[in-house]
């Protein structure tokens, strides 16, 4: 691996992403003209864009951005994109006066679009933090529809070049053969779906401008800030809940999909066996926890609460409109929350963990094997969208399944050890690596990580930063192979 | 008429053995056929490549009423039917064998058209057609449909306990709008009347409208309290015929299973099947116990090996499955195994052979079907104008011959001895392949030269 290229090219994204601290930093001088806040608040901001600017112009001088990559070094900037720019994304943080563990876990929280936080008093902080903390999610889940939808298919890793497949073949074109009109149609549609829900939050629910546009920006990425502590639940508004449990479905649809089932034929959804499993998995989960709670046929409010929970978890966002770890919530509906947790959001989605498709595939298999023992002699196959998945695609995708598996486990064993307690350790390791947000006991939806100690904390945030990337994209870095390579590869020559 | 046939193998041989008798036929065989198994064929041999213009030219096709090229390579024989063509054959029949040109013989018939030849046969297509015809409806041996399916035909074995067995014909009665044709108990085939008291095992052969042939079917043939045929089937062979036969029922909605001896074929053709596919022996009766083969009511036999089927079948018979479709390709083989008691055999060269010969063949325009093997045919007749109303029950036909169904103005009347038969009717006749000639003189009332004639 030549890190000078990957410096290199991590160098022309943080020129990039140094454009994005101009919006925080012209709201904290708008609340400051207004006489809202001190002009000094501005100043993270600036100074924190600056340095970013700086650095990655300097990274990209110095070394050459060679965009033709190996495989390793496509991983290295991918990993190591995510990473450098949540360091950056972390100084207004540090600003404000966060530690810098606690800083970096907020910030990778932000932009792996997990939703998980440290922060314990809300009314400290002023408009333009809060605006800041939300778009690190949106521009995360920018950069996952890219990296998820274009380049990993395209490198084949992690089984990935299965889900996407039926668009090249069937006559249904995904969006586009060019890669780069891929990239640009989904991110214009993920623009398009934000927009639309900030304007349906403030003209149909009545939110304010600025907390719609906060949880709009946290809703598409399937992250999960809100800017009000009691997250949705503090806002008391029916309306804007039922708006969410649609824009957070939609969040943890596989994007293509989506603009094929808008643009070209409304039927693909009918065909897409991941969608029909993802929405399956939601309606049940929400409905069966809202029976439970009522304890037989819930009413519209119940649905309402049922749904939004688990509209919210299997698409790994994160917003709460009740505190599901008190009463009258028991163990018995949490399992629901549980199940749509474990599930997941749909591969070409902003959402986290292994996904519902690499979980449909992963019972197909089981299945399959339970019919060998039946049909010894069966050729059996295990389809997805009516074709035969290779051997080779669903090792990959098992594969991927059973690290997240073993990562959650090992995480959670990790901070038991550190003190947690089982229930709160284990789904703290499965809300973070699953980039999902908040779990269960001392780390439920109005609770907050502040409480465990330095090293839980920063394991957390290498799982959500791995757990974002599939894992597979981080561990194969550790690979031997890749890391006895390691030189720096060619200096630009001045 | 001069008919020049390209091939290499039994299929040409027997379709020259059809023809030879009727027609001039120039047989163009590769150099290295031996002669040993074009002995008994009365016909001129060219030897050579057809895809050569010399060879087709020495075989006479310029003036050739009739090329057919019926090779195993399909590629071939397109590119020896447009040569024909161009040379100046009249019509020219392409057989396309292995099915990797077009896999259905509509298909077929449009990439043909566009190359200017004039018909295609897919024999593979048309024996999975045939199969899935009978496989189709339920308990039958055979179907047959005419008038664009206002007439159908249905051999089926009379059940235990069903009702038709429960007295003679003239107590038990038919359906409106059914004629039985034909009765056959073990190897004698006979025509049912009024006296006739058919006993479980026999088989009948009924023809009617679909509405008399479904009460029949339903109300007559099957146990008072038999429940329906379950949807579902084993096909031994998962080469073109099976698999085209697996995906057709699987369309239909059976529940099917492949079994393929051939792991590769195994792999080609699961993905493109809802069907188990089975990789192994079809003659494996640990295999067939296994999938509980014997459960399913209906085997369907259609490797490329005629011995192979046989063993399938009767392993199955022994097993418990009611029916049992067989393919058999070489033509010895078709009747040895209604001996041994296979009850529907089927070859793939044989229908394909039929239709080339009915199509060359005018003296048997009128033939409309064959059954056992040829020994029974139906034949649309046309009643000549002055022939004066007779009913049934009065006409007395001198041979094996039963009126199935009257045409009369577009309409179709099953008839009963009562009905009339008037000048200008057509008749669908069902008549022993003996008693043709005589038939025909009996109902056209005209010399069958002048008919050959007149068409």
């Amino acid at each position: 691996m030549r890190l000078g290229l990957v410096l290199g090219v991590l160098g022309k994204i943080l020129r990039l992403f140094s454009l994005a601290f101009v919006p925080p930093t012209l709201l904290a001088l708008a609340d400051a003209w207004r006489g809202f806040t001190p002009w000094d608040h501005a100043l993270p901001f600036v100074g924190a864009g600056l340095a970013t600017a700086a650095t990655g112009y300097l990274l990209s001088r110095w070394f050459h951005p060679n965009p033709r990559l190996h495989r390793a070094e496509a991983l290295g900037v991918v990993a190591g994109a995510w990473f450098l720019v949540a360091c950056f994304a972390a100084v207004p943080y540090v600003a404000e006066g966060l530690s810098a563990v606690d800083a970096l876990f907020e910030s990778i929280s932000g932009l792996t679009t997990t939703g998980a936080t440290i922060l314990t008093d809300f009314g400290a902080y002023d408009r333009a933090f809060f605006l800041w903390r939300s778009m690190t999610q949106w521009f995360g889940g920018l950069g996952v529809i890219a990296l998820f939808v274009v380049i990993l298919p395209e490198l084949g890793i992690a089984g990935r070049q299965i889900f996407f497949a039926e668009a090249s073949d069937a006559g249904h074109e995904l969006v586009s053969p060019r890669l780069r009109d891929i990239a640009r149609r989904l991110w214009l549609l993920y623009l398009g779906l934000t927009v639309a829900e900030v304007l349906a939050l403030t003209t149909l629910a009545g939110m304010p401008l600025y907390d719609s546009v906060c949880h709009a920006l946290t809703t598409m990425p399937a992250g999960g800030f809100s800017p009000h502590p009691a997250s949705i639940a503090g806002y008391d508004n029916p309306t804007a809940e039922w708006i969410l449990v649609v824009f957070m479905t939609l969040a943890g649809m596989s994007f293509p999909l989506l603009w094929i089932a808008l643009f070209r034929d409304p039927r693909a959804l009918g065909r897409d066996g991941e969608f029909r499993f993802y929405l399956g998995t939601m309606l049940v989960t929400g409905v069966g926890a809202a029976a439970v709670l009522a304890g037989g046929v819930p009413d519209l409010e119940g649905l309402r609460t049922g749904l939004f929970q688990t509209a919210s978890l299997i698409s790994s966002t994160g917003y709460a409109s009740t505190d599901w770890v008190l009463e009258p919530w028991t163990d018995a509906a949490r399992t629901f929350l549980l199940v749509a947790m474990l599930v997941g959001g749909c591969a070409g989605s902003a959402a986290g963990g292994a996904k519902a498709v690499r979980h449909l595939l992963m019972l197909k298999f089981v299945g399959r094997e339970l019919s060998r023992s039946l049909h010894p002699h069966g050729v059996l196959l295990v389809r997805y969208k009516g074709k035969p998945v290779t051997d080779d695609g669903l090792r990959a995708i098992l594969n991927v399944v059973l690290l997240f598996l073993i990562t959650y486990a090992l995480v959670g064993a990790f901070l038991v050890v550190r003190g947690a307690d089982f229930v709160t350790g284990f789904s703290a390791s499965l809300a973070c690596v699953g980039n999902i947000g908040p779990g269960f006991g001392a780390v439920g939806p109005m609770a907050n990580f502040a409480e465990l100690d330095v090293p839980s904390k920063v394991v957390l945030t290498l799982g959500m930063w791995a757990g974002r990337l599939e894992l597979v994209t981080v561990l194969a870095l550790l690979h031997p192979d890749v890391l006895r390579r390691l030189r720096w590869g060619a200096r630009r020559e001045v | 008429m001069r008919i020049c046939i390209d091939g290499d193998d039994s299929v040409a041989f027997r379709l020259a053995e059809a023809l030879m008798q009727q027609h001039e036929v120039t047989l163009v065989v590769p150099e290295e056929m031996p002669d040993v198994d074009l002995d008994q064929l009365e016909v001129r041999l060219v030897r050579g490549s057809t895809i050569s213009g010399e060879t087709l030219k020495e075989a006479g096709v310029e003036d050739a009423g009739l090329f057919v090229a019926c090779s195993v390579l399909d590629e071939r024989n397109l590119v020896a039917c447009a040569e024909a063509k161009r040379l100046g054959a009249r019509q020219v029949t392409c057989f396309l064998r292995r099915h990797e040109v077009q896999s259905s013989e509509a298909e077929a018939n449009s990439l043909a058209r566009s190359l200017g030849i004039d018909s295609v046969v897919l024999p593979a297509d048309r024996l999975a057609r045939e199969i899935l015809k009978i496989v189709m409806v339920p308990g039958a041996l055979d179907v047959e449909a005419f008038e664009g399916g206002r007439v159908r035909l249905v051999k089926r074995r009379v059940e235990e306990g069903a009702y038709l067995t429960s007295g003679p014909l003239k107590e038990v009665g038919v359906p409106k709008g059914v004629v039985l044709v034909m009765g056959q108990r073990d190897d004698r085939i006979f025509i049912p009347d009024g006296d006739t008291a058919f006993r479980p095992g026999d088989k009948v052969i009924a023809m009617g409208t679909t509405a008399g042939m479904n009460r029949f079917l339903t109300r007559y043939l099957s146990p008072r309290r038999g429940g329906r045929e379950e949807h579902r089937a084993t096909v031994v062979g998962g080469g073109v015929v099976g698999f085209a036969v697996a995906k057709g029922l699987e369309d239909a909605g059976w529940r099917v299973k492949v079994i393929e001896q051939d792991e590769r074929r195994c792999q080609e053709i699961a993905p493109r099947l809802k069907a188990l596919v089975l990789h192994g022996d079809g003659t494996d009766l640990e295999l067939l116990r296994e999938e509980h083969i014997g459960e399913d009511p209906v085997l369907i036999a259609v490797t490329s090996n005629d011995e192979k089927n046989l063993l399938v079948s009767l392993l199955a018979k022994q097993q418990g499955v009611a029916r049992i479709i067989t393919r058999a390709d070489k033509p010895a083989n078709e009747l040895l195994f209604e001996d041994v008691g296979i009850d529907v055999v089927r070859s793939t060269l044989g229908a394909a052979v039929r239709a080339v010969v009915r199509k060359v063949d005018r003296r048997d325009r009128d033939l409309l079907a064959e059954f056992e093997h040829g020994e029974v045919r139906v034949l649309r007749l046309r009643v000549p104008e002055d022939f004066p109303p007779t009913p049934l029950a009065e006409l007395q036909a001198p041979v094996f011959a039963i009126v199935g169904a009257i045409l009369r103005n577009g309409e179709v009347i099953i008839p009963h001895g009562r009905d009339e038969v008037r000048g200008g009717d057509q008749l669908l006749v069902f008549v022993k392949a003996e008693g043709i000639e005589e038939a025909r003189r009996f109902f056209e009332r005209v010399h069958p030269a002048r008919a050959h004639r007149d068409s």
